[in-house]
């Protein structure tokens, strides 16, 4: 397509016209769309390539590695950790480890498979850390603790919620439905919800979660199993009305 | 599943859920019991047409964009160019 246009573009200049204003406009023009073009194909066709050059080294190539997968890491800690802040820790945790342990990649699994098996380790070690914090609370907790709660009810779906233009009536309903569905999953054991957040929101396959999760592939629809029972009968109340 | 098609419930995607469950083909002999069941037992279709409305709920759930102050902070942290 590239080529086509570069020819279409020499044949409406005649010899005569190349020094315009207007052909160096189009030939500017596309010079950037070679070069967007040339990004897009390390992006998306050519990832090993793209891994391999990071593994070398190559910060740009690591760059466009976390460019491409940054929304992925982002929007999976956030259904796990159902706060934006946490998310937004967790993404960090994990690209800094992916840097680390980039030379530890064998290319055996896909790239994105290798990168789940880190974030959810992420996810796991920061509900252990917090589980530690937990049990050494001060007096302030529980005032901390509703602040915090209060944080994660006005927490960021809302800004996305805003430019849908609910009314305020089904601005409330969706603030309950997200506060009801934020509790129940947060009830779930976190080995429970990541299988579950895996396999029914992301809709990795059975076999693919149970590469990222180090687990059987019947181990793996166990806890699915339990977790789909445990938040249907959370949500039982939802379900009747 | 797609979220569009979220208030439809179709038996081929009830049984799919059962069947990959107990790690069954579509038409194997378990299989087909299975659809044969839901078919008169309303118990168990309740149950699975909850299940799937729980997975629809938490798949048609909006998630926050990834905002630009925290990509500048990550690519920060890493020390690279944005």
């Amino acid at each position: 397509m590239l080529k086509y246009l570069t020819r279409l573009i020499e044949k409406v200049f005649d010899s005569s016209q190349r020094g315009s204003r207007s052909f160096f406009f189009f030939t500017s023009y596309l010079s950037i769309l070679k070069s967007m073009n040339t990004d897009q194909m390390q992006n998306i066709e050519n990832e090993p390539e793209l891994v391999r050059r990071a593994q070398n080294g190559d910060k740009q190539a690591f760059s466009l590695l976390v460019k491409q997968y940054e929304s992925t890491v982002y929007g999976f800690a956030f259904k796990v950790c159902r706060n934006e802040e946490k998310a937004a820790e967790t993404l960090q945790d994990t690209f800094v480890n992916v840097y680390r342990k980039l030379d530890q990649f064998n290319g055996k699994a896909k790239f994105s498979t290798w990168l789940y098996q880190i974030v959810t380790n992420n996810c796991l070690m920061k509900r252990r850390r917090s589980k530690l914090d937990e049990s050494s609370v001060s007096i302030d907790s529980p005032e901390n603790g509703a602040e915090d709660s209060e944080r994660e009810g006005e927490g960021a779906p809302l800004h996305a919620l805003a430019s849908l233009k609910h009314t305020p009536q089904d601005e409330m309903v969706n603030k309950e439905l997200r506060e009801l569905l934020d509790n129940a999953i947060l009830k779930l054991p976190m080995e429970q919800r990541i299988v579950f957040v895996l396999r029914d929101v992301e809709g990795r396959s059975s076999e693919e979660t149970a590469k990222i999760l180090k687990l059987s592939a019947p181990a793996v629809k166990s806890r699915l199993r339990r977790a789909r029972v445990f938040l249907r009968g959370q949500l039982q109340e939802y379900m009747e009305v | 599943m797609k979220t569009k098609n979220a208030g439809k419930l179709r038996c081929s995607e009830v049984a799919k859920y059962v069947c990959e469950h107990l790690d069954e083909e579509m038409d194997s002999p378990k299989c087909r019991a299975i659809k044969k069941h839901l078919q008169t037992c309303k118990t168990c279709s309740k149950d699975l047409a909850d299940v799937k409305k729980v997975i629809t709920l938490y798949r048609s759930e909006s998630v926050p964009r990834l905002s630009q102050d925290i990509e500048k902070w990550l690519f920060a942290a890493l020390k690279l160019e944005l």
